[in-house]
C-alpha cells in the first residue's frame, strides 16, 4: 500500500521532470527531430540499469528499487510519446527521421540500460 | 495573424515537435518560428506542471498495479509492460487527434487546454514506459534468451506503432462525426 503510493508519487515526479526537460531541450533545438524524448528515454534507461544493478548486487532496498525503477524511471521515460512522434515524423514525410527515431532510441536505450547494469558490476 | 488562432490553422503538420506539450500557450509574433508552419513551443507553466503531476500519479499507479496483478515470470515475456505500451500508444494517438484536430477551437480557454498535458504528458506518459522495455530486453539477451528478447523488442515497437496509427484513424473517424468539429485536416493520414 505504502509502496504503491510511493511509486505513484515517484512516477508523477518523473512525469514533471519529463515535461520540463523535454520543453527545455526542444526550445533550444531547431528542427523537427524529437531530441527531447530521445534524451529522456536514454537517460531513464541508464538510471534504471543502475538501480537494477544496485538492487541485484549492492543490496539496495527492494522498496527503494521499485520506487526509483518502476516509479521514477517508468514515469520519466515514455513509450507512447515516442511511438506518436515517430508516426508524426512519418506523416510529415520525414521518413528517414522517423526511422532514425526508432533505431536511434532503441540502440541508445539498450546501450544505456546495459551500461547502467555494467557500471554496478 | 499571430498567436494561437493561426497555430491550429497550420497544424496539419502537427507532430515532430513534442505532441504532448500543451499547444495553447504559444508566443506572439516575436516568437521564433521553427519553420514549416511549426509553432514555437510554449514556456514552462506551473499550472501545466501541476496537471502533469496529477496525471503522472494516476498513470504510474495504474502501471504498477497492473504489473502486480499480472507479474512477469522470471525470464518470461513481459506481457504487462507490452500491454501497457500498446494500449497507451493507441490512447495517445486518439487523444491527440481529438484534442488537436477536433477540439482545437475549444482548447485555448477553459479546462480543455489541460486535457492534453493531464492525459497525454501526465497519465499516458507515465503509464507507458521505455526504460522497462530496454532493460528487460537487455536482461533477456544477457541470460541467453536472445530470440525472446528480440521478439519482445520488435513486437513492442511494431504493435505500438500500429496502435498509434489505429488511434489516429479512430480519432479522425470520430472527428468526422463530431458535432461542431471544425473539420479534420490532414486526414489522408499515414499509409494512405
Amino acid at each position: 500500500m505504502i509502496t504503491a503510493l510511493l511509486v505513484a508519487i515517484a512516477a508523477a515526479v518523473g512525469a514533471v521532470c519529463r515535461y520540463a526537460l523535454d520543453l527545455a531541450i526542444q526550445r533550444r533545438h531547431r528542427g523537427v527531430f524529437p531530441l527531447g524524448t530521445t534524451t529522456i528515454n536514454v537517460v531513464g534507461s541508464l538510471i534504471l540499469g543502475i538501480v537494477t544493478g544496485l538492487a541485484a548486487r549492492h543490496g539496495l532496498n527492494a522498496r527503494a528499487a521499485v520506487v526509483a525503477g518502476v516509479g521514477f524511471c517508468g514515469g520519466f521515460t515514455t513509450f507512447s510519446t515516442w511511438t506518436w512522434e515517430t508516426l508524426a515524423l512519418a506523416e510529415a514525410r520525414a521518413n528517414r527521421l522517423a526511422l532514425l527515431n526508432v533505431i536511434g532510441s532503441l540502440g541508445l536505450g539498450l546501450a544505456a540500460a546495459a551500461a547502467g547494469l555494467a557500471m554496478t558490476n | 495573424m499571430p498567436g494561437p488562432s493561426d497555430v491550429h490553422g497550420t497544424s496539419d503538420v502537427h507532430g515532430p515537435i513534442d505532441p504532448d506539450i500543451e499547444p495553447a500557450e504559444f508566443e506572439g509574433a516575436d516568437g521564433e518560428s521553427l519553420g514549416a508552419g511549426l509553432p514555437t513551443l510554449p514556456r514552462f507553466s506551473i499550472h501545466i506542471a501541476m496537471v502533469v503531476f496529477a496525471g503522472g500519479l494516476a498513470g504510474g499507479l495504474a502501471r504498477y498495479l497492473l504489473g502486480r496483478a499480472w507479474p512477469t515470470p522470471l525470464r518470461g515475456f513481459p506481457w504487462s509492460t507490452f500491454a501497457v505500451n500498446v494500449t497507451g500508444s493507441f490512447a495517445l494517438g486518439l487523444l491527440i487527434i481529438l484534442v488537436v484536430e477536433v477540439l482545437a477551437h475549444r482548447t485555448h480557454v477553459g479546462p480543455a487546454r489541460y486535457l492534453r498535458p493531464a492525459l497525454g504528458t501526465g497519465f499516458l506518459g507515465a503509464f507507458t514506459t521505455f526504460s522497462a522495455l530496454t532493460l528487460s530486453t537487455d536482461q533477456l539477451i544477457a541470460h541467453g534468451h536472445l530470440v525472446l528478447g528480440l521478439a519482445y523488442l520488435v513486437a513492442s515497437v511494431a504493435a505500438g506503432l500500429l496502435a498509434a496509427i489505429a488511434g489516429l484513424r479512430c480519432g479522425r473517424l470520430l472527428g468526422r462525426r463530431w458535432p461542431g468539429s471544425h473539420g479534420v485536416p490532414g486526414s489522408d493520414g499515414v499509409g494512405g
